[in-house]
């Protein structure tokens, strides 16, 4: 048995929790790490952004900027999903801090519709 | 490495005719090295861990999952304590809010303890662990954070002959439609992946569990699919409920065993018990 320190594999228990909850949620939300890689996606959240999380699993900050390019005006936000689909959406972002002030991540949750 | 079972009860102390096998004290591990001792947990059980101690010893290094009462409540007969050429070093949670003397004091002091913790004898040092790596002697540490109300520790416990991991109240299934899923989205893997023992909360049946969810304690076929996702070696079932009889306890561990997939040895957890690990021979229980 390898007695010696091993790699961290897991994610940290504060993330667990929070994506546990947005599984469980039908308001659309979506979990980044702390370089804004999106580790998970909720189903309402897969439904607006038209993807399957689940099959296409984690999203790096550069590629969700390319898949869904998105545009701010004057306090509204857009994207345009790989459909052609625009939809304007609003976030709330939380930021998941552990007791020790590590910032691990962040929550967001977002409702949108198709213009 | 060796490790003793000085109290494997949770919630509360249980005794009486039907718990003299798995035995009724709270949660204390005692883990010895070559020249080396830890200590995991001051329930109960630490009082008899106490009057065993050698006077040799006089450093002691206790390691604290977190501060709820069935794993704190025998610090104060725990006789080493009471000692002024003992020197103690107590590990526990870190909180953002709380100091860890302030919150050990609110049990060691009037009125429910009748000697301030700044009276006891002994030298005493308080550490706060939160995610760490640390050395105690020929002992590295890791701790985690893991899946209980509060904040509350997983200790991985590793010299030059095995691994330990400490997980005494654990619920790793919390929120999971179907668990376990991966081991990078479940609370513990890191601290249990691939030790030679893991000693892991296993408090309630798959019925009972379905009652108490939240509550922060495993069912314990949850407990051998947690085991079995880390790929351990073996585990130790640890924090049994209060109200279980000996029957009982053995009924739940048949039950799951005959339920669940597991390649790897399960040992019932009890009070008395010491497993002996090494390299050469794996793990040699005695009871």
């Amino acid at each position: 048995m390898n007695n010696k320190y091993l790699e961290k594999q897991q994610k940290p228990i504060e993330i667990i929790l929070f994506r546990q909850i947005s599984s469980l949620l039908g308001t659309p939300s979506f979990i980044v790490d702390k370089n804004d890689t999106v580790i998970f996606c909720n189903e309402p959240a897969e439904e607006i952004l038209g993807i399957k999380f689940s099959e296409r699993g984690e999203i790096s900050a550069l590629d969700w900027s390319k898949i869904f390019k998105i545009k701010e005006n004057q306090g509204r936000i857009t994207i345009e999903s790989k459909e052609g689909k625009f939809k304007e959406i609003t976030l709330t972002k939380l930021p998941i801090v552990s007791q020790m002030k590590e910032i691990l991540g962040s929550i967001i949750f977002f409702e949108g519709q198709n213009k | 490495m060796k490790v003793t079972l000085w109290g494997t009860r949770g919630s509360l102390p249980s005794s009486g005719a039907d718990t003299l096998a798995y035995g009724g004290n709270t949660s204390c591990v005692e883990i010895r090295g070559s020249d080396s001792l830890l200590v995991l947990d001051a329930g109960s059980g630490i009082q008899k861990l106490g009057f065993k101690l050698e006077d040799s010893k006089k450093d002691i290094h206790i390691l604290l999952t977190h501060l709820h009462l069935d794993h704190i409540q025998g610090l104060g007969f725990f006789t080493p304590f009471w000692d002024k050429d003992r020197e103690i070093h107590l590990y526990a949670p870190a909180r953002s809010t709380t100091q860890l003397y302030v919150q050990l004091a609110k049990y060691l002091s009037p009125p429910l303890f009748p000697v301030l913790l700044k009276d006891l004898p002994c030298k005493l040092y308080l550490h706060p662990v939160f995610r760490n790596v640390f050395s105690i002697e020929e002992f590295q540490i890791e701790c985690d954070v893991i899946c209980h109300p509060g904040t509350t520790i997983g200790y991985r416990i590793s010299n030059n002959e095995a691994t330990i991991a400490y997980i005494p109240d654990h619920e790793p299934a919390l929120g999971c439609s179907h668990f376990p899923t991966t081991g990078d989205w479940t609370s513990g893997f890191d601290i249990a992946k691939r030790c030679d023992l893991l000693i892991h909360d296993a408090q309630y049946t798959l019925a009972e569990y379905q009652y108490r969810i939240g509550w922060g304690h495993c069912a314990i076929n949850h407990a051998l699919r947690f085991a079995q996702l880390a790929k351990v070696n073996a585990l130790v079932t640890f924090h049994h409920d209060t109200t279980h009889s000996d029957e009982e306890l053995n009924l739940m561990l048949t039950n799951a065993i005959s339920e669940e997939s597991t390649n790897f040895e399960i040992f019932p957890g009890m009070e008395g018990s010491t497993f002996e690990i090494t390299k050469s021979y794996g793990i040699i229980q005695k009871v």
